[in-house]
């Protein structure tokens, strides 16, 4: 666990060196378009989480491992914070290249409910009461149901954009295609580190969740005494 | 089959004796309704714009209250044990459970959607055969998806404010579909039947995965 984090960590600092001072200058956005090297890592960082969490409560169900459920659990928390980094970084860019800090395209808007599924998991956790085996279970079957439902959910806000439409008055801007050498290196980079550093706060949590439940069944045993 | 339909019979008879649940939903999503009506503006172009989403949002608001009583009446009496241990099969449990669920709110939507349409001088004839379809799905979808969420959040703690906090964020496709294609619906006197069948078949395919993952999930949710 140590080298992952010590890793993690270096590989973030690098990541930051490489963004301030490799990655040049975008001729149109000026500095602000140095936040899309953080906020697409974020993204996908999130979206890992979400398969992590769909991965846990399969394992749950399916063979009632403890260790999957602390998976689900651990991949919703992170995942749920790191969406909210995603929000953020997106709205200082929105601000700085759009002039306003919301808007609600297709993909900002399925984001934002992505974040009230992950925070609402949690809640769910947190509130659930009865045996940890039947939260567990009940749990991971929302996981399943919310990871299914979020694919259905971008398609329904990207129609509910696109099939009536409406003055746009600001249009996202055009990445993927036509990136230079150098952004593209720095993206990729950026991309790197920020997967080790979720990685890393996966697996601190997922201990974190292992005391937890030490605790947890101390307590009943003790009780029990 | 017969104890399927045994289930849904007994609770439609429970609703059928006290029909004031019925009337209170439904007043409740009237009362939406007019909160909408004063927050905007009270003139006619507005109203017509903010009608279908509002009507839909009254439903779905009205539902999720109706939704947190689906197993919470089980629940007293330990009635629902008895109807674990009933031989009836627990999907089948499941899809009655959504089935009398989804009756219950297409009541409250019959009795409400005249005054509403009303309310925000929408043509309701004109539309009824496509509404009814978009009511359809939209009710069935919201029945299936917020049954199996009730059931998971019956025994948390502050349930009632778990199931919509959980609840409102899945079931958007559903709201936005249906008001989407209520606005195509009262568009032109022409509605655009395309705009209007892609909406449909968006509701109908998460009616079907709804459907599979409810049974699939109660199952496996109920397991003791």
């Amino acid at each position: 666990m140590v080298p992952l984090v010590v890793c993690a960590a270096a590989a973030f600092l690098g990541a930051l060196a490489t963004i301030a001072f490799y990655a040049p200058v975008e001729a149109v956005q000026g500095v602000a378009q140095k936040i899309f090297y953080v906020h697409v890592p974020l993204a996908w960082c999130t979206f890992l989480a979400v398969a992590a969490l769909l991965a846990g409560s399969i394992g749950t169900l399916w063979r009632r491992r403890p260790g999957a459920d602390r998976l689900a659990r651990s991949a919703a928390e992170v995942g749920s914070v790191l969406a909210t980094l995603v929000l953020l970084t997106g709205s200082l860019w929105g601000k700085a290249v759009w002039g306003t800090w919301w808007t609600w395209d297709g993909r900002l808007t399925s984001t934002l409910v992505l974040w009230f599924i992950l925070v609402g998991y949690v809640l769910y956790r947190s509130l659930a009461e009865g045996p940890p085996e039947t939260t567990a279970r009940t749990a991971a079957v929302l996981g399943v149901i919310a990871a299914a439902d979020v694919p259905i959910i971008h398609l329904s806000v990207t129609w509910w954009r696109t099939l009536h439409p409406e003055p746009v008055v600001m249009r996202s801007g055009d990445f993927g295609g036509g990136l230079p050498g150098s952004m593209l290196a720095t993206l990729l980079v950026s991309l790197g580190a920020f997967t080790l550093l979720a990685a890393a706060l996966l697996v601190l949590r997922v201990r974190l969740a292992e005391v937890e439940d030490r605790l947890e069944a101390a307590a009943v045993e003790r009780a029990l005494r | 089959m017969r104890r399927w339909g045994a289930i849904v019979l007994n609770d439609l008879r429970l609703e059928w004796r006290r029909p004031g649940r019925v009337a209170a939903i439904a007043v409740f999503a009237l009362l939406a309704g007019v909160v909408f009506v004063l927050a905007s503006d009270p003139e006619p172009e507005p109203l017509a714009r903010l009608g279908p989403g509002a009507f839909w949002v009254a439903i779905l608001f009205a539902g999720t209250l109706g939704l947190g009583k689906t197993f919470a009446e089980e629940e007293r009496d330990d009635a629902m044990t008895a109807l674990l241990l009933s031989p009836v099969d627990r999907s089948a449990l499941f899809l009655a459970k959504a089935a009398s669920t989804a009756l219950f709110l297409l009541a409250v939507e019959v009795v409400m959607a005249p005054v509403f349409f009303a309310m925000f001088g929408l043509p309701l004839l004109r539309v009824l055969p496509g509404l009814a379809a978009l009511a359809a799905l939209a009710t069935a979808g919201l029945a299936l998806l917020g049954t199996l969420l009730a059931f998971l959040t019956a025994r948390a703690a502050g349930r009632e404010l778990l199931l919509p906090v959980l609840l409102l964020p899945l079931v958007l496709p559903l709201l936005v579909a249906a008001a989407r294609g209520t606005r195509v619906l009262l568009a032109s006197p022409v509605p655009a039947l395309a705009d209007l069948s892609a909406w449909l078949t968006l509701m109908a395919a998460f009616d079907v995965v709804f459907a599979v993952l409810g049974c699939w999930g109660f199952e496996r949710a109920v397991e003791e």
